[in-house]
């Protein structure tokens, strides 16, 4: 299988050789180059292609939160994740909006580093666990205030409490357990709720959960 | 009358007269002195708020600048640090499973430490009020501060989007700051609710505790054996920006902080 090819953007020298590190001992990915600032990294994205760009957020010059527009707007296949020191969820927010499949802390286990570039690399979303927390509640809080949007209004009382649930990440067998209907039933539902919101994979559903979430709640 | 205005003029002092003279002297010299030491006082009033000033601003920077280190030295070390410690724990570099564990416990480390200096820079200068604003900062700082005590937070902000001058972000965020750490270390809250709102070219700020609460006065007159340098702080730096600091609070009541500035004076 091919390797994932990654590009490390960061501003300081000592995390790239950090990142490097850690990354060549990875039999699945492969260190496909490095940038030090926003620019350089929409320009080596264009170069390299990668699969992959592990994006720091502060960075002088253009930023990692406008470099991440510029490369998911320019360069649609390659996925970003972000590392950083920030754990405020308003970088977060952005981030993901911008277009971002990951976010992980710098100080959190490593692992979680790479678990987010696999992740993304499939196409789907890595959140720093405590982030997915405070995204469901601030979710469920919109919902419960009646804050809903577009197709969402479509969904029935059950079919949300079905979406919940699967943002949250239960399978289809827990969610039988939790709401006391067959299997059979959810899978129904859940038919249902991709067909009304018009998505296809699970991923995607997480991600229009993660929107719902963000409509018109930042500034 | 003009015969009798010469005459007037012409009349030499009596005894009376010369007494009421040195009587509006007197007076005349009492109000002088009052209106100079008035002067004064509000001379050393302005050089006082001058000084607070640029010592505050100083402060400033300084805690700026030993923010930006930990970020940039510090933190991103330990970074580096905890790659490095997760490449020697990979299997294909013949690491021995008891070696594992220690340098899964000196992973822990870095860890910590990196957590340490992640709540340092937050209390110094966050990077979030810099580059995102005053609601972002605040909401990072209460739930970093309140949600571990177990205390519910809530932050409301209405019409708060455009950015203020970054010397009023500044002292508005000390001053909630120091709102939120009384709330944490004072009031055994429940519930705390902070709002934000612009309205009528005035940024007003509210900060809720259902906690303890205090007597206000005997706390703010010094009637307790330390001084309340927080709460007067925080009014001192209200004024210093043309806003106004107002506390409510009753024990077993709660505190409710009200924080008022006109924007329109400001001096860009
Ligand atoms: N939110 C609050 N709830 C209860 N008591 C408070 C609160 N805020 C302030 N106080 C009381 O007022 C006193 C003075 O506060 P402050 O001037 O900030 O000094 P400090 O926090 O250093 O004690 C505190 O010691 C506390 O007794
Ligand atoms: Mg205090």
């Amino acid at each position: 299988m091919a390797k994932i090819r990654v590009l490390v953007v960061e501003d300081h020298a000592i995390v790239r050789q950090g990142i490097r590190l850690l990354l060549d001992v990875q039999p699945d990915m492969e260190v496909a180059g490095e940038a030090a600032d926003g620019r350089e990294a929409i320009e080596a994205a264009g170069r390299l292609l990668p699969d992959v760009v592990v994006m720091d957020l502060a960075m002088p010059g253009l930023n990692g939160l406008e470099a991440t527009r510029a490369i998911r707007k320019r360069f649609p296949n390659v996925q970003v994740v972000a590392l950083t020191v920030h754990e405020s969820e308003d970088y977060f927010f952005q981030m993901i909006t911008a277009g971002a499949a990951g976010y992980v802390l710098k100080g959190a286990d490593p692992s979680q580093l790479l678990e987010a570039i696999r992740t993304a690399h499939q196409g789907e979303v890595f959140l720093h666990p405590p982030l997915t927390t405070k995204l469901v509640r601030d979710y469920l809080r919109r919902v419960g205030e009646g804050e809903v949007t577009e197709s969402y209004g479509l969904l029935t009382e059950r079919e949300r409490e079905v979406l919940r649930l699967l943002a949250e990440g239960h399978t289809n067998q827990e969610i039988a357990d939790i709401l006391t209907i067959g299997p059979s039933t959810v899978q129904t539902h859940r038919a249902h709720i991709m067909e009304k919101l018009r998505l296809r994979k699970r991923s995607e559903l997480m991600n229009y959960a993660i929107r719902q979430g963000l409509l018109d709640l930042r500034p | 009358m003009r015969k009798d205005e010469r005459r007037r003029q012409q009349r030499p002092f009596e005894e009376r007269d010369v007494r009421l003279l040195v009587a509006i002297g007197h007076q005349v010299g009492v109000a002088v002195q009052n209106a100079r030491l008035w002067q004064e006082l509000k001379e050393k009033e302005r050089a006082r708020s001058e000084l607070l000033e640029k010592l505050i601003s100083a402060q400033e920077e300084e805690r700026q600048r030993i923010a930006r280190e930990l970020h940039d030295d510090m933190a991103q070390g330990l970074t580096a640090l905890l790659m490095g410690l997760a490449r020697l724990e990979h299997p294909t570099t013949g690491v021995s499973p008891e070696m594992v564990g220690t340098i899964d416990t000196v992973k822990q480390f870095a860890s910590q430490a990196l957590d340490d200096t992640r709540r340092m820079i937050l209390d110094l200068r966050p990077a979030v009020l810099d580059d995102l604003g005053l609601v972002s900062a605040v909401r990072l700082y209460a739930q970093s501060h309140l949600e571990p005590l177990g205390v519910a937070f809530t932050l409301e902000a209405e019409r708060m989007h455009d950015r203020l001058a970054p010397h009023l972000e500044v002292a508005l965020f000390r001053i909630l700051q120091e709102a939120i750490n009384n709330c944490a270390r004072h009031a055994r809250a429940e519930h705390v609710r902070v709002r934000l709102e612009h309205v009528d070219g005035e940024v007003r700020g509210t900060v809720e505790d259902d906690g303890v609460g205090f007597d206000v006065w005997a706390t703010l007159k010094g009637k307790r054996e330390k001084a309340a340098l927080g709460l007067l702080g925080m009014r001192e730096r209200a004024a210093l920006i043309g806003g106004s600091l107002d506390i409510e609070s009753e024990p077993g009541r709660g505190t409710r902080l009200r924080l008022r500035l006109p924007l329109e004076k400001q001096v860009p």
